[in-house]
């Protein structure tokens, strides 16, 4: 049984870091890559952190897990949020399908 | 020194000893003096930044810190909640084929001065579907989102009243938002 649900929370991980992976290339500029990255692989690495910490069970291994699984949740938009902020501040242009936005 | 910040200390104390325990994994007694001595240093060095500002100052005592806590599990449940929902929306974003985005950025104001609040927002915007706090001075954020659908919450103010509820601030009305269609508009 945890072996099951640890590898269906693995295999989930698996799904939104390749998903995150593929945003990155399909994506038209820094921004929108940024939300590939910001979201797709958080959840990615919490579930297959999680996964293994339930595929493992209750050990002193699968409580640091859950360690590092905290510090990437809390850095991960954080990291995400100064990226941005920095190609903001210089002026990095928005990719944009409307009047007045750069096209590339 | 106040009351609220024993507290505070207090919990510092166990959180941080937890924290040892936990990436030591020996349980002798110099390995435990070692972990004393660290969490004491730890405690010294970092004196000026560790106070609980989110405790409230007017009284309530330790049943304000109880609410707080209790709070502070509603906005994670919550935040988890959106964190999935808003994979599954970028997920769809991506593989679909046509990938119908529109990106825009958005501009709105709180009326919060206390940088806690402020932070703790920034943070649940950029991991809400389609939304990354861009930039955030005195209270003024700019978001950039995927698509302006996305952005509902934010428009509504649903996600500043979970926020403010938080950590006790005034929730106020649904904030005026600007659009922004390119980064040389925003600085006109």
């Amino acid at each position: 049984m945890r072996d099951v649900v640890g590898l269906a929370l693995i295999f989930g991980g698996l799904f939104f870091v390749l998903v995150s992976a593929l945003g990155l290339v399909r994506f038209p500029d820094f921004y929108t890559r940024s939300h590939a990255l910001g979201k797709s692989d958080t959840l990615g690495t919490i579930l297959v952190l999680g996964g293994l910490a339930v595929y493992g069970g209750l050990t002193l291994s699968s409580l640091k897990l859950l360690l590092i699984l905290i510090f990437v949740g809390l850095g991960n938009p954080t990291a995400t949020h100064a990226l941005t902020r920095a190609a903001l501040r210089s002026r990095h242009e928005i990719w944009s399908r409307r009047e007045g936005g750069k096209k590339e | 020194m106040r009351h609220r910040n024993w507290v505070s200390l207090g919990v510092q104390t166990a959180l941080l000893f937890a924290f040892w325990l936990v990436l030591s994994g020996r349980y002798e007694p110099r390995f435990l003096i070692v972990g004393a001595l660290s969490v004491a240093l730890v405690l010294l060095l970092n004196r000026d930044i560790f106070v609980l500002h989110t405790v409230p100052e007017s009284g309530g005592g330790h049943w304000a810190v109880l609410a707080l806590g209790w709070r502070w599990l509603l906005y994670v449940a919550w935040l988890l909640y959106d964190i999935a929902v808003a994979n599954i929306q970028v997920a769809s974003l991506v593989l679909h084929p046509r990938m119908p985005i529109d990106p825009v950025l958005l501009r709105f104001s709180v009326s919060w001065r206390r940088g806690a609040t402020q932070v703790l927002l920034a943070n649940s915007i950029t991991l809400t579907p389609g939304t990354v706090t861009v930039d955030l001075r005195d209270g003024e954020y700019t978001v950039h989102t995927l698509a302006p659908r996305l952005a509902q919450p934010l428009v509504s103010g649903e996600v500043q009243k979970r926020v403010a509820s938080v950590l006790g601030e005034e929730a106020g009305h649904a904030p005026a938002v600007t659009w922004i269609g390119s980064v040389g508009a925003l600085e006109q």
